[in-house]
Protein backbone atom coordinates (compact mmCIF):
# COMPACT_ATOMS: atom_id res chain seq x y z
CA UNK A 1 0.00 0.00 0.00
CA UNK A 2 2.84 2.34 0.96
CA UNK A 3 4.65 1.56 -2.30
CA UNK A 4 1.48 2.35 -4.19
CA UNK A 5 1.21 5.83 -2.64
CA UNK A 6 4.92 6.51 -3.16
CA UNK A 7 4.61 5.46 -6.79
CA UNK A 8 1.50 7.60 -7.21
CA UNK A 9 3.24 10.63 -5.73
CA UNK A 10 6.22 10.20 -8.08
CA UNK A 11 3.87 9.76 -11.04
CA UNK A 12 1.88 12.88 -10.16
CA UNK A 13 5.13 14.80 -9.69
CA UNK A 14 6.41 13.70 -13.08
CA UNK A 15 3.12 14.63 -14.69
CA UNK A 16 3.20 18.07 -13.04
CA UNK A 17 6.76 18.48 -14.27
CA UNK A 18 5.77 17.75 -17.87
CA UNK A 19 2.81 20.14 -17.63
CA UNK A 20 5.13 22.75 -16.18
CA UNK A 21 7.65 22.33 -19.00
CA UNK A 22 4.89 22.70 -21.60
CA UNK A 23 3.48 25.80 -19.89
CA UNK A 24 6.94 27.36 -19.55
CA UNK A 25 7.67 26.72 -23.21
CA UNK A 26 4.44 28.46 -24.16
CA UNK A 27 5.19 31.37 -21.82
CA UNK A 28 8.69 31.59 -23.28
CA UNK A 29 7.30 31.95 -26.80
CA UNK A 30 4.78 34.58 -25.70
CA UNK A 31 7.53 36.41 -23.85
CA UNK A 32 9.73 36.26 -26.97
CA UNK A 33 6.92 37.75 -29.04
CA UNK A 34 6.42 40.62 -26.59
CA UNK A 35 10.18 41.15 -26.44
CA UNK A 36 10.27 41.42 -30.22
CA UNK A 37 7.51 44.05 -30.19
CA UNK A 38 9.23 45.93 -27.34
CA UNK A 39 12.46 45.95 -29.32
CA UNK A 40 10.65 47.28 -32.40
CA UNK A 41 9.15 50.05 -30.24
CA UNK A 42 12.66 50.88 -28.96
CA UNK A 43 14.07 50.89 -32.50
CA UNK A 44 11.33 53.20 -33.74
CA UNK A 45 11.75 55.54 -30.76
CA UNK A 46 15.51 55.63 -31.32
CA UNK A 47 15.10 56.34 -35.05
CA UNK A 48 12.62 59.15 -34.40
CA UNK A 49 14.40 60.73 -31.47
CA UNK A 50 17.94 60.69 -32.79
CA UNK A 51 17.37 62.29 -36.18
CA UNK A 52 18.94 65.73 -35.92
CA UNK A 53 19.23 66.64 -32.28
CA UNK A 54 18.83 63.85 -29.72
CA UNK A 55 15.42 63.74 -28.01
CA UNK A 56 14.10 66.66 -30.09
CA UNK A 57 11.10 65.69 -32.23
CA UNK A 58 9.87 67.58 -35.24
CA UNK A 59 6.18 67.04 -35.88
CA UNK A 60 6.56 67.65 -39.59
CA UNK A 61 7.07 64.39 -41.52
CA UNK A 62 6.52 62.29 -38.40
CA UNK A 63 5.07 58.94 -39.52
CA UNK A 64 2.14 58.59 -37.10
CA UNK A 65 1.33 55.10 -38.28
CA UNK A 66 2.98 52.46 -40.39
CA UNK A 67 4.24 48.93 -40.78
CA UNK A 68 7.57 47.59 -39.61
CA UNK A 69 8.79 44.36 -41.14
CA UNK A 70 11.01 42.07 -39.13
CA UNK A 71 11.96 38.53 -40.06
CA UNK A 72 9.18 38.23 -42.64
CA UNK A 73 6.53 39.31 -40.10
CA UNK A 74 4.56 42.52 -40.27
CA UNK A 75 4.25 44.63 -37.16
CA UNK A 76 2.00 47.69 -37.10
CA UNK A 77 2.84 50.79 -35.16
CA UNK A 78 1.24 54.08 -34.29
CA UNK A 79 2.63 57.11 -32.52
CA UNK A 80 1.22 59.53 -30.01
CA UNK A 81 2.58 62.66 -28.40
CA UNK A 82 1.51 64.09 -25.05
CA UNK A 83 2.90 67.46 -24.03
CA UNK A 84 3.30 68.68 -20.45
CA UNK A 85 0.41 71.12 -20.90
CA UNK A 86 -1.92 68.23 -21.78
CA UNK A 87 -2.05 68.56 -25.56
CA UNK A 88 -2.29 65.31 -27.44
CA UNK A 89 -1.44 64.36 -30.98
CA UNK A 90 -1.99 60.77 -32.02
CA UNK A 91 -3.29 58.47 -34.70
CA UNK A 92 -6.76 57.06 -34.22
CA UNK A 93 -6.09 53.43 -35.03
CA UNK A 94 -7.95 51.03 -32.74
CA UNK A 95 -5.46 48.68 -31.17
CA UNK A 96 -5.57 45.62 -29.00
CA UNK A 97 -2.78 43.62 -27.39
CA UNK A 98 -0.16 46.20 -28.20
CA UNK A 99 3.14 47.00 -26.57
CA UNK A 100 3.54 50.61 -25.47
CA UNK A 101 6.70 52.59 -24.91
CA UNK A 102 6.80 56.16 -23.60
CA UNK A 103 10.00 58.15 -23.91
CA UNK A 104 10.85 61.73 -22.87
CA UNK A 105 11.22 64.15 -25.77
CA UNK A 106 11.00 67.83 -26.62
CA UNK A 107 8.46 69.00 -29.18
CA UNK A 108 9.09 72.58 -30.34
CA UNK A 109 10.93 73.14 -27.07
CA UNK A 110 8.00 71.89 -24.97
CA UNK A 111 8.58 68.83 -22.74
CA UNK A 112 6.55 65.92 -24.06
CA UNK A 113 6.34 62.15 -24.15
CA UNK A 114 6.47 60.16 -27.33
CA UNK A 115 4.31 57.06 -27.13
CA UNK A 116 5.08 54.22 -29.52
CA UNK A 117 2.53 51.44 -29.81
CA UNK A 118 3.40 48.23 -31.64
CA UNK A 119 1.19 45.27 -32.39
CA UNK A 120 1.38 42.25 -34.61
CA UNK A 121 -0.38 42.26 -37.95
CA UNK A 122 -3.04 39.74 -38.84
CA UNK B 1 11.97 2.41 10.36
CA UNK B 2 14.90 2.83 8.00
CA UNK B 3 12.67 2.11 5.03
CA UNK B 4 10.21 4.78 6.18
CA UNK B 5 12.96 7.37 6.45
CA UNK B 6 14.24 6.50 2.99
CA UNK B 7 10.73 6.95 1.56
CA UNK B 8 10.29 10.32 3.22
CA UNK B 9 13.69 11.46 1.94
CA UNK B 10 12.86 10.30 -1.59
CA UNK B 11 9.53 12.09 -1.56
CA UNK B 12 11.16 15.20 -0.13
CA UNK B 13 13.80 15.11 -2.84
CA UNK B 14 11.19 14.72 -5.59
CA UNK B 15 9.14 17.59 -4.14
CA UNK B 16 12.17 19.89 -3.83
CA UNK B 17 13.30 19.01 -7.37
CA UNK B 18 9.82 19.85 -8.66
CA UNK B 19 9.68 23.22 -6.89
CA UNK B 20 13.19 24.27 -7.92
CA UNK B 21 12.68 23.22 -11.54
CA UNK B 22 9.38 25.15 -11.60
CA UNK B 23 11.14 28.28 -10.36
CA UNK B 24 13.96 27.93 -12.88
CA UNK B 25 11.59 27.24 -15.75
CA UNK B 26 9.47 30.30 -14.93
CA UNK B 27 12.59 32.46 -14.71
CA UNK B 28 13.76 31.13 -18.08
CA UNK B 29 10.35 31.67 -19.68
CA UNK B 30 10.25 35.35 -18.70
CA UNK B 31 13.87 36.08 -19.51
CA UNK B 32 13.36 37.58 -23.03
CA UNK B 33 10.69 39.96 -21.79
CA UNK B 34 12.72 41.01 -18.77
CA UNK B 35 15.77 41.72 -20.94
CA UNK B 36 13.63 43.68 -23.42
CA UNK B 37 12.22 45.77 -20.55
CA UNK B 38 15.76 46.48 -19.37
CA UNK B 39 16.69 47.70 -22.87
CA UNK B 40 13.56 49.87 -22.81
CA UNK B 41 14.59 51.46 -19.50
CA UNK B 42 18.09 52.05 -20.80
CA UNK B 43 16.69 53.89 -23.83
CA UNK B 44 14.38 55.94 -21.57
CA UNK B 45 17.34 56.92 -19.42
CA UNK B 46 19.41 58.00 -22.44
CA UNK B 47 16.56 60.03 -23.90
CA UNK B 48 15.87 61.62 -20.51
CA UNK B 49 19.50 62.72 -20.43
CA UNK B 50 19.35 64.21 -23.93
CA UNK B 51 15.97 65.84 -23.34
CA UNK B 52 17.30 67.54 -20.20
CA UNK B 53 20.41 68.59 -22.06
CA UNK B 54 18.34 70.31 -24.76
CA UNK B 55 15.60 71.65 -22.50
CA UNK B 56 15.20 75.43 -22.52
CA UNK B 57 12.75 77.49 -20.54
CA UNK B 58 12.04 81.11 -21.45
CA UNK B 59 15.71 81.89 -21.95
CA UNK B 60 17.94 81.07 -24.85
CA UNK B 61 20.16 78.94 -22.64
CA UNK B 62 19.64 75.21 -22.16
CA UNK B 63 19.03 73.86 -18.65
CA UNK B 64 22.63 72.76 -17.86
CA UNK B 65 23.96 76.17 -18.90
CA UNK B 66 21.39 77.93 -16.73
CA UNK B 67 22.25 75.69 -13.78
CA UNK B 68 25.95 76.36 -14.22
CA UNK B 69 25.40 80.11 -14.33
CA UNK B 70 23.35 79.86 -11.15
CA UNK B 71 26.00 77.72 -9.45
CA UNK B 72 28.67 80.22 -10.42
CA UNK B 73 26.55 83.06 -9.04
CA UNK B 74 25.91 84.85 -12.30
CA UNK B 75 22.80 86.71 -11.22
CA UNK B 76 21.05 87.93 -14.34
CA UNK B 77 19.17 84.69 -15.05
CA UNK B 78 16.87 82.96 -12.65
CA UNK B 79 16.55 79.19 -12.73
CA UNK B 80 12.87 78.17 -12.68
CA UNK B 81 13.55 75.32 -10.26
CA UNK B 82 9.91 74.43 -9.61
CA UNK B 83 9.21 74.19 -13.30
CA UNK B 84 12.28 72.01 -13.80
CA UNK B 85 11.06 69.68 -11.02
CA UNK B 86 7.60 69.56 -12.63
CA UNK B 87 9.14 68.69 -16.00
CA UNK B 88 11.33 66.03 -14.41
CA UNK B 89 8.29 64.53 -12.66
CA UNK B 90 6.43 64.48 -15.96
CA UNK B 91 9.25 62.73 -17.78
CA UNK B 92 10.11 60.22 -15.07
CA UNK B 93 6.45 59.34 -14.43
CA UNK B 94 5.84 56.68 -11.82
CA UNK B 95 9.50 55.63 -11.74
CA UNK B 96 12.49 57.07 -9.88
CA UNK B 97 14.97 59.52 -11.26
CA UNK B 98 17.75 61.88 -10.36
CA UNK B 99 19.56 64.60 -12.28
CA UNK B 100 22.80 66.05 -10.99
CA UNK B 101 24.92 68.80 -12.52
CA UNK B 102 28.33 69.43 -11.00
CA UNK B 103 30.90 72.10 -11.66
CA UNK B 104 33.90 73.18 -9.60
CA UNK B 105 32.78 71.18 -6.52
CA UNK B 106 29.32 72.75 -6.65
CA UNK B 107 26.31 70.52 -7.23
CA UNK B 108 22.71 70.97 -8.28
CA UNK B 109 20.40 68.02 -7.90
CA UNK B 110 16.76 67.16 -8.52
CA UNK B 111 15.35 63.85 -7.39
CA UNK B 112 12.01 62.16 -8.04
CA UNK B 113 11.02 59.16 -5.94
CA UNK B 114 13.17 57.16 -3.56
CA UNK B 115 16.78 56.24 -4.37
CA UNK B 116 16.97 52.73 -5.81
CA UNK B 117 19.75 50.20 -5.78
CA UNK B 118 19.11 49.22 -9.39
CA UNK B 119 19.05 52.04 -11.91
CA UNK B 120 20.37 53.13 -15.28
CA UNK B 121 22.76 56.00 -15.61
CA UNK B 122 23.62 58.33 -18.47
CA UNK B 123 26.34 60.83 -17.94
CA UNK B 124 28.48 63.19 -19.92
CA UNK B 125 30.65 66.26 -19.80
CA UNK B 126 29.53 69.54 -21.20
CA UNK B 127 31.74 72.35 -22.35
CA UNK B 128 29.96 75.58 -21.57
CA UNK B 129 30.54 79.21 -22.23
CA UNK B 130 28.86 81.17 -19.46
CA UNK B 131 27.99 84.72 -20.49
CA UNK B 132 31.07 86.86 -19.99
CA UNK B 133 33.14 84.09 -18.42
CA UNK B 134 35.81 81.48 -19.06
CA UNK B 135 34.92 78.21 -20.84
CA UNK B 136 33.95 75.58 -18.28
CA UNK B 137 33.29 71.88 -18.19
CA UNK B 138 30.30 70.60 -16.23
CA UNK B 139 29.40 67.03 -15.43
CA UNK B 140 25.79 65.96 -16.04
CA UNK B 141 24.43 62.72 -14.61
CA UNK B 142 20.96 61.28 -15.05
CA UNK B 143 19.72 58.21 -13.21
CA UNK B 144 16.53 56.34 -13.96
CA UNK B 145 15.20 53.24 -12.26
Amino acid sequence: MKEFFTGLFVLVSLLSFFILVAASYQTYHRSLEYAKMTDIACTLATQLCLRNRPAVIELENLPFEGIYELGGENFYYSLGILTIDGRKVDSNIPRAKCVELEVPVLVRGVPAKLKVMVWKGA
Amino acid sequence: MERGLADVLTLGFVFTALISSATLLLLWANLPLRLAEERQDHLRCNLLYFALLNFKHDHELALPQQVVENLLGIPHRELPENFVIEVFHFWVGARNGRVRISIENKNWEVRVGAPKSRFYRSEGKLSLLPAGGEPLTAKVEVEFG
